[in-house]
């Protein structure tokens, strides 16, 4: 298959649960051996798009088209793409190798070829001893290695995972996380990957889907996710972030002027997330990460400087949340470490470097 | 006070009933070994002739292979029927649910006797003759309740995600039902299977008035007590109650140890279907 | 055996069904309601539905090419004979005496196997009391004739400890009967009394000994409203069981016994309009029954002082 077709194209998919609207007009492209994520709150629509995709929901209008053909219509046994449900779903009553080699025999396959098919698998997911054990006898972190080989066996266009990972403990999916990166790289598979675990996301994707109600807020690379927010909930979604309200004052080339809580900051255009401009006169909202902002008397060159009242200390061992106000009474959480500020409510002075400032253009609206 | 009741009078009068419970058969069991033709206590010469010339009865012998062809295919019935229809009641939740289930249930409620009476005068309209098949078929009515309880249990405890990670390797539905969904309630349909056997054979009432020149076992036994008896009758009916009982407890131990958790067999089927 | 499925596929027909089917949860649903629905209709409602439409027949069999004429005299015929009456009040009376009886006698032995009993040994102590119900009902009436008539087992045990005078009249009347019928109804009470006595978490009655309540309180405020919908079922059960049975009460009860059920049985036997008389019968016992088990338990759900 050439590499230009994308593995899965989603258009206008539009699905509806009688009054709610789960799927609100999306359209994804999936370039073939990506590892894309649906990250988003309970509710948003990941789960019933992951379904929507496999065949188990028809979308009320639009197109799911995998590997070049359009399978809107066709029922999941002849869609070639495979799931990994969140429960594992192995059959009970099969041994593991009858479990892996189940999609091989619907295919037709020939028995040796099944068999030297399983044998493959089992080694890819480093358990080549467990083929004759019943999935009752294996642990969780096993069924689940288990659950990905089964759907890997027949070669799918792509593989489909329903939070694979969060019925384990912390230790076991951070694990799982590394082994399942490693098997996409491996065999070069497209994977698309449902959770609503930020972490997760962040750590396994090259591509974050965050959505929300229905609908995807931003496609991105995990690091232009979380440094170029498109929206305040995908900001606020992906870790902390500081907000502040400001408007433009002019525009200067490749720097904006801006005019926030009373004083002047010079950002970089590209400053601006979500591919939107912004004209002078615009009021925007401006992101800024807790790591990002530096506490000091004596701010760097070209750094942003914002006055603020120190308030509450938040001991994390390593280091300490500091809660402080500005002037204007916005509140701001940012990171320190033990010790470098003096406890009580004295007035400090913040800096951030004007490149880890991001704007999101109002017209959006908060969430 | 209580707890002398509970640790002392309350076992006491549990093992009084079991008890109870026990020694009449006991009784018939030592009333075959009597060596006479009058059946009477107290037995002063035992013989095992009885018990092993129970072959030659061969009226006795007629109506076990009736019982035993009347029990075949009733649980054929039964399992055909309840199977399915098992699989239409999962479908539905709520209140349609258990309209459903009231309906299947029914017969379990109408007293025997009627239920009978009413087949019997049913199948003269499609010119069926009241023999085996007939039994047959009033064993199944009473049977399919139980089938389809014990298997919807199992069937509650089976993962929506099953079948559908069937459907996604590819297999059609055909191959989903045979392939992941039977084998699943397996356990409970063999459960299922032995309960239909047993109740089968120690049905009279239905046995008696859907049947006509070869009567079941039961029934046999029946004409035989209201007529006369020797101890020969003990005998038999003792071997016939050590088979079933044997069996059914084979049954029951089976469908506790492999079906999924809160199965209990002959229990969920008898008296928790409407506790649930 | 999937490779006949798989083989299939090469026929277009069968592709196109499996599509339909993979597609259609309603044509899932229509492909196997099918065999069920025409048993139930069938096999549950026709015949009751037919029965009710013969008690109103002058005569069934119809004659040949004959039209049916309908009456409500069977009905009527119900109240113009004493015999008939008699037998169904005694029936009546006697299911719901056997049934107190039973509720009485095994109430204590589920609370036994639920709750005294330690729990390892709960599966083998109700594998026990199962057992025997197993056997055909014809054979439980056969053992209690052995154990109870002139030179039954029992009237042997008293001599045999000394006695000396006439046998003791234990079979074909009341005792021989109730001890029968009892023998068949005691699992119908203790299955739904044990799964609800066995529901009752142990700790409540811990806690309300422990706030100050005897035992007899307990029970009474505690046990018996918590597993009040097991002795529903379980007497529900008994009840209509024992109205419906036909043939231990020929074996163990004696001519004066006749139940309502033998009555039914018997008129059947007869010649002439017997049929549309004993639907007629049948469909007196079912719903005087149904409204008779519909009222305890509508009864027992209001019960005043209840606190919900």
């Amino acid at each position: 298959m050439p590499d230009s077709t994308p593995a899965i194209e989603v258009r206008d998919i539009v699905k509806s649960f009688g009054e709610f609207r789960a799927i609100d007009n999306v359209s994804l492209t999936i370039e073939s051996g990506v590892f894309i994520t649906l990250l988003g709150p309970s509710g948003c629509g990941k789960s019933t798009l992951l379904r929507t995709i496999a065949g188990f929901l028809t979308p009320d209008s639009g197109a799911v088209i995998v590997g070049g053909r359009d399978v809107t219509a066709l029922p999941p046994h002849i869609r070639p793409v495979n799931m990994v449900f969140q429960d594992y779903a192995l059959f009970p009553h099969m041994s593991v190798r009858r479990n892996v080699g189940f999609g091989c025999e619907m295919k037709g396959m020939t028995k040796s070829d099944i068999e030297a098919r399983v044998d493959a698998m089992l080694e890819l997911i480093r358990l080549p001893d467990v083929g004759d054990r019943e999935p009752g006898a294996l642990s969780g972190g096993q069924r689940q290695r288990v659950a990905l080989a089964r759907a890997l066996a027949p070669d799918p266009v792509s593989l489909l995972l329903d939070e694979p990972l969060g019925a384990l403990d912390l230790k076991l999916r951070l694990e799982l996380q590394h082994e399942l990166k490693s098997i996409q790289r491996t065999t070069g598979k497209t994977f698309v990957f449902v959770t609503h675990d930020q972490d997760e996301a962040m750590s396994m994707s090259d591509l974050v889907a965050v959505m929300k109600d229905g609908r995807i807020e931003q496609l991105d690379t995990p690091r232009a996710i979380y440094a170029r927010p498109a929206t305040a909930f995908v900001a606020g979604f992906v870790g902390a972030a500081n907000m502040l309200s400001g408007r433009v004052v002019g525009t200067d080339g490749a720097a904006l002027r801006l005019e926030v809580e009373g004083l002047h900051w010079s950002v970089p255009a590209d400053a601006v997330t979500g591919g939107r401009t912004v004209a002078t006169g615009d009021a925007v909202t401006l992101v800024i990460r807790p790591e990002d902002v530096i506490v000091g008397p004596a701010p760097g060159r070209g750094e942003l400087v914002l006055p603020a009242r120190a308030r509450t200390q938040t001991f994390l061992g390593g280091r300490v949340h500091l809660r402080c106000e500005t002037a204007a009474g916005t509140a701001l959480t940012l990171e320190v470490r033990p010790g470098s500020v003096p406890e009580g409510d004295g007035a400090i002075d913040l800096h951030v470097a004007p490149d880890a400032v991001a704007i999101l253009a109002n017209d959006k609206g908060h969430s | 006070m209580m707890r002398l009741l509970g640790r002392i009078a309350l076992p006491v009068y549990f093992w009084l009933f079991v008890a109870w419970l026990f020694v009449p058969l006991f009784v018939m069991a030592a009333m075959g070994f009597r060596d006479s033709n009058f059946v009477a206590f107290p037995i002063q010469s035992w013989t095992t002739d009885w018990y092993r010339s129970v072959i030659e009865d061969r009226e006795i012998m007629a109506s076990l292979w009736v019982s035993l062809q009347v029990a075949v295919l009733s649980t054929v019935m039964g399992l055909g029927i309840g199977t399915p229809m098992a699989f239409m009641v999962a479908r539905f939740d709520g209140v349609w649910r258990a309209v459903l289930i009231a309906i299947i249930v029914m017969p379990a409620f109408i007293p025997i006797v009627v239920s009978a009476i009413a087949l019997r005068m049913f199948i003269g309209n499609f010119g069926i003759d009241t023999g085996i098949l007939a039994i047959a078929f009033g064993h199944a009515v009473s049977s399919v309740p139980f089938v389809v309880v014990m298997l919807l249990t199992r069937l509650n405890s089976m993962s929506a995600n099953l079948a559908d990670a069937a459907r996604d390797l590819g297999a059609d539905e055909f191959i989903v039902f045979f392939r992941v969904v039977l084998p699943y309630l397996a356990p409970a349909l063999f459960g299922a299977l032995m309960f239909c056997m047993l109740l089968s054979f120690e049905d009279f009432t239905r046995s008696f008035f859907l049947g006509s020149f070869d009567p079941t076992f039961p029934v046999l036994l029946f004409a035989r007590l209201r007529f006369g008896f020797d101890p020969g009758l003990a005998a038999i009916s003792t071997l016939v109650l050590l088979v079933t009982i044997v069996l059914g407890l084979y049954a029951e131990r089976f469908t506790r140890k492999r079906a999924a958790p809160g199965h209990q067999g002959r229990l969920a089927a008898r008296g928790d279907d409407t506790n649930a | 055996m999937t490779a006949i499925f798989i083989w299939a596929r090469r026929f277009a027909a069968y592709r196109a069904l499996t599509e339909l089917l993979a597609r259609s949860p309603l044509a899932r649903l229509a492909l196997i309601s099918i065999i069920p629905l025409a048993w139930i209709v069938l096999a549950n409602l026709a015949p009751l539905v037919q029965m009710f439409v013969i008690s109103f027949y002058q005569t069934y069999p119809l004659a040949e090419g004959a039209a049916p004429e309908f009456t409500t005299r069977h009905y009527f015929a119900f109240f113009e004979r004493p015999l008939y009456l008699s037998a169904f009040a005694r029936s009546f009376i006697f299911a719901t005496l056997v049934t107190a009886l039973t509720l009485a006698v095994m109430f204590p032995v589920a609370y036994y196997i639920a709750k005294v009993a330690p729990r390892m040994r709960r599966v083998r102590l109700l594998l026990l009391v199962i057992a025997p119900f197993w056997i055909s009902e014809i054979i439980r009436s056969f053992a209690w004739m052995l154990m109870l008539s002139n030179r039954g087992a029992v009237n042997s045990f008293f001599s045999f400890l000394g006695y000396s005078g006439p046998p003791f009249e234990l079979l074909y009347n009341n005792i021989s009967l109730t001890i029968g019928v009892l023998y068949l109804t005691s699992l119908y009470m203790l299955l739904p009394l044990y799964s609800a006595l066995e529901k009752i978490d142990d700790r409540l009655l811990e806690a309300a000994a422990d706030l100050g309540a005897t035992g007899f309180s307990r029970f009474t405020r505690i046990i018996l409203p918590l597993a009040r919908d097991g002795i529903l079922t379980g007497c529900t059960l008994v009840f209509l069981l024992v109205v419906g049975l036909y043939a231990m009460p020929v074996l163990l009860g004696g001519p004066s016994n006749t139940l309502f059920a033998s009555t039914i049985g018997q008129i059947f036997g007869r010649a002439g309009d017997s049929w549309p008389l004993g639907s007629a019968f049948s469909m007196i016992l079912i719903f005087v029954a149904l409204a008779y088990v519909g009222v305890f338990m509508a009864v027992l759900q209001k019960r005043p002082g209840r606190r919900t």
